[in-house]
């Protein structure tokens, strides 16, 4: 299916039931194999926004079509992946069977379970560990694995809830450059949630910034470099005079 | 063998220091202060006593073991059942918890002669009464384990499109294990409890004698070294019961943090 938007969203409003409004006035196309970063303050209502379209809440007003379904109906019919801000691992199993875990849910064969988590834990560096238990890995290893039984699926849609917040600079930037690496690879969707504007500038095709709450789209900016990316480019001008430029739009906000 | 010399020195000498100064502080009391021997017997009479009953005791204790541990596998089966059924309706849950309460709050003494009312006089009746003074604890920690799932977990399995069943057999089940160990330690203990509390009403049968019956009989026959005797060895069944129980959730719960079972 090669329509021209994967996620379409017309004036979606988000008001939790102690009446506060998280989001309100929301409207976006994102295209298939789009990278789509969501930047904007703490509490903005950007996870909001993905745990929207991932069809885990209902939006209070608006209408939100993935692949012209429903969120609810677009998660069967289409592979959607989410990725939250902790590893999510469970404890008893290997990384190996953590990451094996959404094959087993639907009902995936032992032999081929194993054979695409050992391949998927090979992609993000992990090879040597698939028989460790969590509690044995180091906090970028973990969200390596969490990573790897997110795409272990091979989504067509990825939906990332800052999963890079809790981790170190050194190791959130080489996280940062596999995950570009696999998206190369297999130019799946994303939507990744982030405060880090930097972060969101090396990774995505495009980003949009989320002004504080109520959250709503206050800028739609295209991201000017090749998606092929070094990490030599966090350290151009282009890239710093990018970061700066999209900062503004952040504090352009109405207070 | 140097390594179990030292864990002995380590963990088995003070107890056993502390033991023997006991001991002696007892004799001296009893001889120095001319305690009468049918209260409290001399430590060595007590010791007499526990080896010329030994078959008696050990056969009680057996007795009381079985009842014990029946009444502790039916309060971990069933107390986890209904902990299940509370963690898969809140309504449910409301409604059937504050009766769990009372049940608990009610004193086991009161409620045991009612238990062999309707469960007649013999071993059915005494695991009845070690199983409800034994659930309370399994079904509260079972409750509060199936129900604290990290709501990020909750998520990944409906985003994955997992069953209710799957849900329960891949993630709330064996994400409770830490609490339902905790559970399984104090309704170990309390299942000997109901087991002597209910051989106290239950009397003797199949011509045997549990602890609480043979408890109840040294008392009305004021031989307090025998008495004395029945005591520790229920006190020594209740340590079995409980180092086993914890044993096995020690293991379990090694297994829940994804170690290996045995140590070594």
């Amino acid at each position: 299916m090669q329509s021209a938007t994967l996620i379409e969203a017309d004036s979606l409003a988000m008001t939790y039931a102690g009446g506060v409004q998280a989001l309100r006035g929301v409207s976006f196309a994102i295209k298939p194999g789009e990278f789509v970063s969501l930047v904007g303050p703490s509490g903005c209502g950007k996870s909001t926004l993905l745990r929207l379209v991932a069809g885990l809440v209902p939006p209070s007003a608006g209408r939100l079509t993935i692949a012209g379904k429903s969120p609810r109906q677009a998660r069967d019919a289409l592979r959607v992946s989410f990725v939250f801000q902790d590893a999510t691992l469970l404890p008893w199993r290997s990384a190996e069977r953590n990451v094996s875990l959404p094959l087993e849910l639907a009902g995936v064969g032992r032999d081929a379970r194993r054979q695409r988590s050992v391949a998927g834990l090979g992609r993000v560096g992990l090879g040597d560990f698939a028989g460790r238990p969590p509690r044995e890995l180091s906090g970028g290893m973990r969200m390596r694995v969490s990573l790897a039984r997110a795409l272990v699926t091979q989504p067509e849609l990825l939906l990332l809830d800052e999963p890079f917040g809790a981790l170190d600079d050194l190791t959130r930037q080489s996280l940062g450059e596999d995950l570009l690496g696999l998206w190369n690879e297999r130019q799946w969707t994303a939507l990744f949630v982030t405060h880090n504007i930097a972060e969101a500038a090396f990774l995505s095709t495009r980003i949009l910034v989320i002004s504080p709450r109520p959250g709503t789209v206050v800028a739609d900016v295209p991201v000017p470099f090749p998606p092929q990316r070094t990490p030599e480019l966090r350290s151009q001008p282009d890239f710093a005079r990018f970061v700066g430029d999209v900062s503004a739009h952040l504090r352009r906000r109405p207070l | 063998m140097k390594d179990v010399v030292r864990w002995l020195v380590r963990f088995a000498l003070p107890p056993l220091a502390l033991l023997a100064l006991v001991l002696a502080a007892w004799h001296l009391a009893v001889v120095l202060f001319g305690i009468k021997r049918y209260l409290v017997p001399l430590p060595t009479a007590v010791l007499w006593a526990g080896w010329e009953h030994r078959a008696t005791l050990f056969s009680a204790a057996t007795l009381t073991g079985e009842a014990a541990l029946a009444g502790f596998i039916c309060s971990l089966l069933a107390g986890f059942t209904v902990a299940c059924v509370f963690a898969q309706s809140r309504i449910v849950e409301r409604s059937i918890y504050p009766y769990a309460i009372f049940l608990q709050t009610v004193p086991i003494v009161a409620i045991a002669p009612l238990i062999v009312l309707w469960f007649g006089y013999g071993f059915r009746s005494v695991v009845v009464v070690a199983l409800v003074i034994s659930i309370f604890p399994i079904i509260t920690n079972a409750t509060a384990g199936l129900t604290a799932i990290d709501p990020n977990l909750l998520e990944l399995f409906t985003l994955a499109g997992a069953s209710r069943w799957q849900m329960l057999i891949k993630l709330r089940l064996p994400g409770s294990v830490p609490n339902l160990v905790t559970g399984a330690r104090i309704s170990a203990g309390l299942s000997v409890v109901g087991a002597i509390v209910g051989e106290m009403f239950a009397g003797s049968y199949q011509d045997e004698n549990g602890l609480g019956y043979l408890i109840f009989q040294a008392s009305g026959q004021l031989s307090a070294d025998l008495l004395f005797a029945a005591i520790f060895t229920s006190a020594l069944l209740g340590m079995i019961i409980f180092g086993a129980v914890s044993l096995v959730g020690g293991m379990a719960n090694r297994w829940w943090r994804g170690e290996r079972l045995w140590i070594g």
